[in-house]
């Protein structure tokens, strides 16, 4: 267990250390995608052929990336609830850090949908049902290795849907919260691999 | 301990077993190009459209990141003896800190305080998104005078000042023909005037070669369909129209090997010189030959490792002991320029070489750790990809450009051979002088070299 806490510093300093330098100087401007391909646009968007195509007007993959973001999002709230209600130390940590990031980035997604015009699934998918399921049936390490074997490949696709969205998408305001989430995306990920990195390693039920 | 860990194996396969693959929630064209949805009519438009803004926002990120003035080393030229090569470091410093400071911190605190210098990042593409092959403003006039063939496209233009680009038409030698020295005649070789410049000097073999290395066939961005960034219908792009002369000319890509669009880096020509000696090629894929390399380049280089796209738009698919055997051993003849100060072993001649190119061989196999890799009696080479992690000096995930801030992985270790005719450096060009290779190798490997120490490295090099 001390091993874990030791491992589990580095990524809390980070999150401490993203705050810092915000607070030491003025957040520079973020970077926001700007130009795509109008190759693949829809032919009627406004603005496209000044080179400007209209920055609230979604093309297909922003509408893809709206809704398949919004299942593995909103599945990450459920799942981060049994976990932090119902998993071993480190995992409650975890568990709590994804209900509240990924509670935050849904309620901004319902309103870009919204400004989008996108309707939003209100309920998760087979997939994460099928896993929610499973994990009221586990506990303990059973439990942690299961949940994070799943947040694992959930934040891998994420990660793909964001990184996919900032290169082809065409909604300026999805595009930026793509672009704004990602680099959390990303934390969650490693900080989910180096749990899972961890308990392989100890490779027994730490308690129950 | 031992069941243990095979219950908990078992438990890991479960949620592969249970769920969908990953692919079921990615849209369909996160791996394979999309089919254009808009007409090329309205794409010319809109790319003609916002190409100033695309080119400023370029600019802008480069005025940011290095100084760009024309500040040439006084006395030394390229191999050519006709273009100066540039000096001094011109990656820029974040406000606050000095070289000596920033190689003194830890990479937490680097990372920490946000100091990495943004010119150590990765380069973007001039337009991310879109991608693909851009050249420079002489590859596109020379090849227009000899070929009427356009290589200039309606979405881009070349980003970096032309005082940063290799000598243009380079200088050959043939590692077959030592006795003549340059083989150019200042010219660049192109499918009209090859044979007159290369006759007598090369085989019948390498001849058909190198008529295929100069013959365009088509390619992601310059073809005959509606899915170009040319105005006309384009016969394509030949190997060396980026290698011009068996160089480079700085012309940069997307590397095919990497998905999706927005984590793909940028690629900075290679040059081909001392093909012989160097045993893997590719950004990511590490061919074992040069032969596999050219083959398959038809559907990477050319369409960014899409052999669906290739297929669409009318790929060259070279016949592999007729032409691909051809194509390669004309690559092989190309010999690196030369080097009066080496010796056979690679190690410098104290008689020839001066104290501080002498006192920077020192340090480039101690203290600098750069012949760990770059091996002075293998041509500076090492036939292995190594992964510097820079990325334990940034936090990943940030967009710039609309290219996002990743870790590379393993890259191939490059020759250091005629290694100031080829700027800019490293992979994708991020470094514009050997100065700058300098600072960004003393901070990722943490060598702590004093200034005396760091020129005397650049001088060295220069000798190579």
């Amino acid at each position: 267990m001390l091993r874990l806490k030791t491992m589990l510093i580095p990524l809390g300093m980070m999150t401490a250390m993203i705050t810092a330098s915000h607070a030491a100087d003025p957040p520079p401007p973020p970077a926001l995608p700007d130009y795509t391909n109008p190759g693949f646009a829809n032919p009627d968007t406004p603005g496209l052929l000044d080179g400007k195509p209209a920055g609230n007007v979604p093309n297909t993959v922003d509408i893809n990336f709206l809704k398949q973001l919004a299942i593995g999002s909103q599945a990450e709230v459920a799942l981060g609830k049994l976990a932090r209600d119902r998993g071993p130390d480190p995992i409650k940590g975890f568990g709590k850090r994804m209900v509240d990031d990924h509670s935050a980035a849904n309620s901004k997604l319902v309103s870009l949908a919204r400004s989008a015009h996108v309707e939003l699934p209100d309920k998760p998918d087979a997939k994460h049902e099928a896993v929610q399921r499973e994990l009221s049936s586990l506990q303990g390490s059973a439990f942690s290795m299961r949940y994070l074997a799943s947040q694992i490949e959930d934040h891998q696709e994420a990660a793909q849907l964001l990184m996919h969205e900032i290169g082809s998408g065409q909604h300026g305001g999805v595009r930026q919260f793509a672009a704004q989430t990602l680099p959390v995306v990303m934390q969650h990920l490693e900080h989910a691999r180096a749990l899972q990195e961890q308990l392989m390693k100890e490779g027994a039920p730490a308690r129950d | 301990m031992a069941t243990r860990i095979a219950v908990f194996s078992s438990l890991l396969m479960l949620p592969l077993l249970a769920s969908r693959g990953l692919g079921d929630g990615l849209p369909p064209d996160t791996t394979y190009r999309p089919l254009p949805t808009a007409p090329l009519d309205a794409v010319k438009k809109s790319d003609t459209a916002a190409k100033p803004a695309v080119m400023q926002r370029q600019a802008r990120l480069l005025s940011e990141r290095y100084d760009l003035a024309n500040r040439p080393i006084p006395g030394v030229k390229m191999s050519g003896g006709r273009k100066p090569v540039q000096g001094g470091v011109r990656v820029k410093l974040p406000a606050g800190v000095t070289w000596d400071q920033l190689a003194a911190m830890t990479p937490e605190e680097i990372t920490q305080k946000g100091v990495f210098p943004a010119g150590f990042l990765r380069l973007p593409h001039v337009k991310q998104a879109s991608g693909g092959q851009v050249f420079p403003d002489g590859e596109i006039d020379e090849i227009k005078a000899q070929e009427q063939r356009n290589l200039r496209r309606f979405d881009v233009d070349f980003d970096l000042p032309d005082h940063f680009t290799p000598e243009f038409p380079a200088p050959i030698f043939l590692q077959s023909r030592p006795d003549l020295g340059d083989v150019s005649q200042g010219k660049l070789l192109t499918i009209r005037n090859f044979y007159s410049i290369m006759v007598g000097h090369v085989t019948p073999v390498q001849m058909e070669g190198l008529r295929l290395l100069l013959t365009p066939f088509p390619q992601e961005e310059f073809n005959q369909t509606e899915d170009r960034k040319v105005e006309e219908q384009s016969n394509g792009v030949a190997c060396l129209d980026c290698h011009q002369n068996f160089h480079t000319n700085a012309a940069f890509h997307l590397t095919p090997d990497v998905r999706p669009q927005a984590a793909r880096f940028r690629l900075d020509t290679t040059s081909l010189r001392g093909m012989f000696n160097q045993q893997i090629h590719g950004s990511k894929r590490s061919l074992r030959s040069v032969e596999d390399f050219t083959e398959f380049e038809q559907r990477t280089a050319y369409f960014n490792g899409d052999h669906v796209s290739a297929t669409r738009k009318g790929v060259h698919l070279p016949d592999r002991p007729n032409q691909v055997a051809m194509m390669a051993q004309m690559q092989n003849m190309i010999d690196f320029p030369p080097a009066p100060k080496l010796r056979p072993d690679g190690t410098l001649d104290p008689a020839k070489a001066t104290q501080q190119e002498l006192a920077g061989e020192k340090i480039f196999n101690g203290k600098g750790q750069c012949a760990t890799c770059h091996v002075p009696r293998h041509d500076f080479l090492d036939q292995q990809m190594h992964d510097l992690k820079t990325e334990r000096f940034f936090a990943s995930g940030k967009v710039v450009n609309d290219q996002i801030v990743l870790p590379d992985g393993p890259i191939k270790t490059f020759t250091l051979r005629g290694i100031k005719d080829s700027p800019p450096y490293l992979h994708d060009g991020r470094l514009l002088t050997l100065a700058d290779t300098v600072e960004f190798f003393n901070l990722v490997l943490g060598t702590k070299l004093t200034q005396a120490e760091k020129d005397s490295l650049v001088a060295y090099m220069l000798a190579l």
